[in-house]
């Protein structure tokens, strides 16, 4: 359960003998640790130790719930305030109201959700560090309330006499050893709701692809804001069930305990540990409880320590501990270096698949892609002036033009990329508002200029993926076939990373075709190749277009490729169409001659 | 209309006090694009550069900022040689970089020098009357050498060769360095000349403030709200955010209860940050 992305994809990859040694190891250490928490009251004697071990757990909770929005790449200084929600709310329902605490939870976790959606909308925009600033100004604005609401928080002396949550079955809150048994349990399923906002569920693997590349994540199909707010309302929830077994454990709030700085600690422990992996933030938020309470003498020399630790951090291990233990144990498990061998694609090994599987019914009459007087702008910058384009079902369509004639801008209008300023787009006749999410839908698909890939998984994955998010049933057969196709079998199991721009360029290719698009868009698939690479991919363009009956639009520099591949071909020049019509005539047109062609 | 006068002159002071601690953070920030967390922290050891050249070594007052002003000039440069410079393009390693050194001094400083409150006899006290308005001299001298630097770095990154070669860096530090620009000199330099500035700040703001280890976390959530608000990379768009957070600060001190006062300036920001994320003035890519 704890293996965080490596084994994420629904095709699991075979595992070579070293790393089968590897997920051994590592399960071992799983086994080991969780005894390690289950004994750990037992071995401990003094009251303040259990104290400290209950923290640990809580923060451990709070940490996980906090790695579900870090792992979609937005780091969030706000999981301490989203505490302070849960633990304030029920702390008032309880003592305020009288209400029964187990019935306050839920409302704690509805409320930290809320709040998380309130914030999460206000943010959708922001990124990187303006997000971390945003959450962080949240954080103080909060602290800033609580403080000044004094007839119902207490104001800045907080409330005080909070109850224990009263027993549930044989479950007792009232020793720190009953306390740190249920809030081992409530890690324990908020791992399991980690886990499903990671690798286990369809939405999980969706919100870990948008922490990877955006804007790819997107291209395939999955749509970024709805799933954004569903994490920072899930990861909020957490916060606020968390925050509140920590308010009724220490028996009281105050604005300090949820203080923007407690909330960095929280991001801290999720960075520490690792946010990739499962078990990293539950490591870091061990660490970082434990190591301030041993120096709890002294607060400045634990802040020093601290400070210390996230410069070591930074420097020593930015992959989080758990990538850096699991590191060291490959290199001594697999000293003997079975990844030696390279896999290198040959351009011959393309198109050998034979017929596809099940070919699609073709629409051979109609219109798959309409722009009808297209234009777009960038503040006062006209890009695309008015475009006019069809392209037919079934047909391959080029598209070409001078650098900076505006080609890429304009699939990034059709796919939503970029503002369609006026104008009108119809996919089979209807017409569309485009976003980057909802094509695929709509059975388009297209590649990036600069090959866009998920670095981070393998072949296989990627591949998978795509199919996967358009929102399609996954064929596997058909997706084994387009592998075979693209000539991409013998390095099925490698990842991203480790493939030449060649490679990667046929792995685009693949993740286009894998939903089964009737529009495939291509931008520039042949740039950055050789001879024998472009005319590979020439041949296996052509070959898809065959075996899929896809329309495919295309853009490309290369022009002998252009005037052999396109059955049409349009000319954009300055943000305008300039020509249109079979390659050949195209070819003679005295306006392209001039515009690009050269004389 | 007296009394708003009056709040309003104090919001305008009060911004120039804001602006004077923003502008180092407006080049490393603003100019150069790194979010230096450790802004605050380094701001505080500036103040204790001059405090203890002034106690221990006796050197009248202005002496004592030329003294800060060196050591948190080599103080930057030693921080982006060892550490920013290193994670460039990481911003979340920046950021926790940033926040690490920032604990780790703040913990060291109270180590050293203890938590209480310090005070530097300066030569601006008592209060100075403007017709009818009443502003406190150490406030006033704070908002006017906030003007004067403020004007001096909006001339150095403007009007001379080195101000442009910096703004070329920050544009585009490849392309830049392509030309011939010692790219990693540059970025030190700057880091250099933002935490010396943010010393200044600090030793005008030491009457007002007070001098502990605590000074830190104003100057940082300040400095980064002013950035923020005024936009990156413009100089002048620190000085207007800075206005608009002491005029929304007096404002809101003056007209509501002080607990929630706090609260304004904040929702200014969240606002801001909502709608115009380029900053109330700014303009994207824009620089100085």
């Amino acid at each position: 359960m704890a293996n965080g992305d490596a084994g994420s994809s629904p095709a699991q990859a075979p595992i070579s003998g070293s790393e089968n040694r590897v997920a051994a190891v590592r399960n071992a250490a799983y086994v080991v640790l969780a005894m390690v928490a289950l004994v750990a009251p037992l071995l401990l004697s003094n009251i303040y130790q259990l104290n400290v071990l209950v923290f640990a757990a809580i923060n451990a909770t709070m940490a996980t719930g906090l790695a579900i929005v870090v792992r979609t790449g937005r780091l969030s200084l706000a999981q301490a305030t989203f505490g302070g929600v849960g633990g304030y709310l029920t702390g008032i329902l309880v003592l305020q109201y009288g209400w029964y605490y187990w019935l306050a939870l839920p409302f704690a976790a509805i409320c930290a959700a809320s709040f998380g959606v309130v914030l999460g909308v206000a943010s959708l925009r922001l990124r990187g560090f303006y997000f971390a600033i945003a959450t962080l100004t949240f954080g103080q604005l909060t602290y800033v309330v609580l403080g000044a609401w004094s007839s119902v928080t207490g104001g800045f002396s907080g409330m005080f006499g909070l109850p224990h949550p009263p027993s549930l079955g044989f479950v007792s809150f009232d020793s720190p050893t009953g306390y740190y048994y249920a809030m081992l349990a409530l890690l324990a399923l908020a791992l399991v709701v980690r886990w499903a906002c990671t690798s286990w569920s369809r939405f999980g693997r969706a919100l870990s692809l948008l922490g990877e590349d955006e804007i790819l994540a997107q291209a395939i199909g999955i749509p970024s804001t709805p799933y954004r707010l569903s994490a920072f309302a899930i990861s909020s929830a957490i916060g606020g069930i968390g925050g509140s077994f920590n308010a009724h454990f220490i028996q009281g709030i105050s604005p300090p305990d949820i203080a923007p700085t407690a909330s960095v600690v929280t991001v801290v422990m999720v960075m520490a540990g690792g946010v990739r992996s499962m078990i990293g933030p539950v490591l870091g938020a061990v660490i970082l409880t434990v190591i301030p309470e041993f120096l709890r003498a002294s607060a400045e020399w634990s802040m020093v320590v601290y400070g210390a630790f996230l410069i070591g951090y930074v420097f020593l291990f930015q992959d989080g501990l758990v990538s850096l233990v699991a590191r060291a144990a490959r290199r001594v498990l697999a000293a003997r270096g079975s990844q030696g061998e390279a896999t290198v694609i040959k351009a011959g090994q393309l198109c050998q698949a034979g017929p596809a599987p099940s070919r699609k019914t073709e629409e051979a009459d109609g219109v798959a892609l309409e722009c009808a007087n297209v234009a777009c702008a960038f503040g006062d910058n006209l890009v695309l002036k008015s475009v006019s384009l069809k392209v037919q079902n079934g047909v391959i369509h080029g598209l070409i033009g001078p650098n900076g004639a505006g080609k890429t801008t304009l699939f990034n209008v059709i796919t939503g990329n970029a503002p369609l300023t006026s104008g009108e787009i119809k996919v089979q006749g209807a017409r569309v508002t485009p976003r980057p999410s909802a094509m695929s839908r709509l059975g388009m698909s297209r590649t990036f200029q600069h090959p866009r890939v998920f670095l981070d998984r393998s072949v296989k994955d990627n591949i998978s993926l795509a199919a996967e998010m358009s929102g399609q049933a996954v064929d596997p057969v058909y997706l084994k076939w387009v592998m075979s196709t693209c000539g991409l079998k013998p390095v099925e199991t490698s990842t991203l990373a480790r493939l030449s721009h060649f490679e990667r360029r046929l792995v685009t290719l693949a993740m286009a075709v894998a939903p089964r698009p009737s529009l495939v868009m291509l931008d520039e698939p042949l740039a950055g190749l050789d001879d024998t690479e472009t005319h590979a991919v020439q041949e296996l363009i052509h070959f898809l277009h065959a075996q899929l009956g896809c329309a495919i639009l295309l853009i490309e520099h290369k022009l002998s490729v252009v005037m052999k591949t396109c059955q049409k071909l349009s000319v954009l020049d300055d943000g305008e169409i300039i020509a249109e019509g079979e390659p050949a005539e195209v070819a003679k047109n005295p306006t392209v001659i001039e515009a690009y062609l050269g004389a | 209309m007296q009394l708003f006068l009056q709040q309003l002159i104090n919001g305008v002071v009060l911004g120039g006090m804001f602006a004077l601690m923003s502008v180092g953070l407006s080049m490393i920030f603003g100019i150069m694009k790194t979010a230096q967390f450790a802004y605050g922290a380094l701001y505080m050891l500036g103040g204790y550069a001059a405090y203890w050249s002034a106690n221990l070594l006796h050197v009248p007052f202005f002496a004592s900022v030329v003294i800060a002003f060196l050591v948190m000039f080599f103080a930057g440069v030693l921080i982006e040689l060892i550490g920013f410079s290193r994670l460039r393009g990481n911003e979340d390693a920046t950021l926790i970089f940033g926040l690490g050194v920032a604990v780790f001094v703040r913990g060291a400083a109270v180590i050293a020098w203890g938590s209480q409150g310090r005070f530097i006899s300066t030569p601006f006290q008592g209060v100075v009357h403007l017709g009818p308005f009443l502003v406190p001299g150490a406030r006033l001298w704070a908002s006017v050498a906030s003007f004067v630097l403020v004007a001096l770095v909006y001339l150095f990154t403007t009007k001379t060769r080195y101000g442009r070669t910096m703004r070329a860096v920050a544009d585009n530090a490849q392309r830049a360095s392509l030309l011939g620009v010692n790219t990693a000199a540059q970025f030190a330099v700057v880091f250099g000349l933002g935490t010396a500035l943010s010393a200044i700040a600090c030793i005008f703001l030491i009457p007002v403030f007070t001098l502990s280890p605590t000074v830190d976390d104003r100057a940082l959530y300040t400095a980064f709200a002013v950035v923020i608000l005024g936009g990156l990379g413009s100089i002048l768009g620190c000085v207007a955010g800075a206005m608009v957070l002491g005029v929304v600060t007096t404002m809101s001190f003056g007209y509501t209860n002080s607990s929630i006062a706090p609260a304004f300036p904040l929702i200014v920001l969240l606002l801001t940050l909502a709608f115009r994320p380029n900053g109330m003035f700014g303009v994207t890519g824009r620089l100085a």
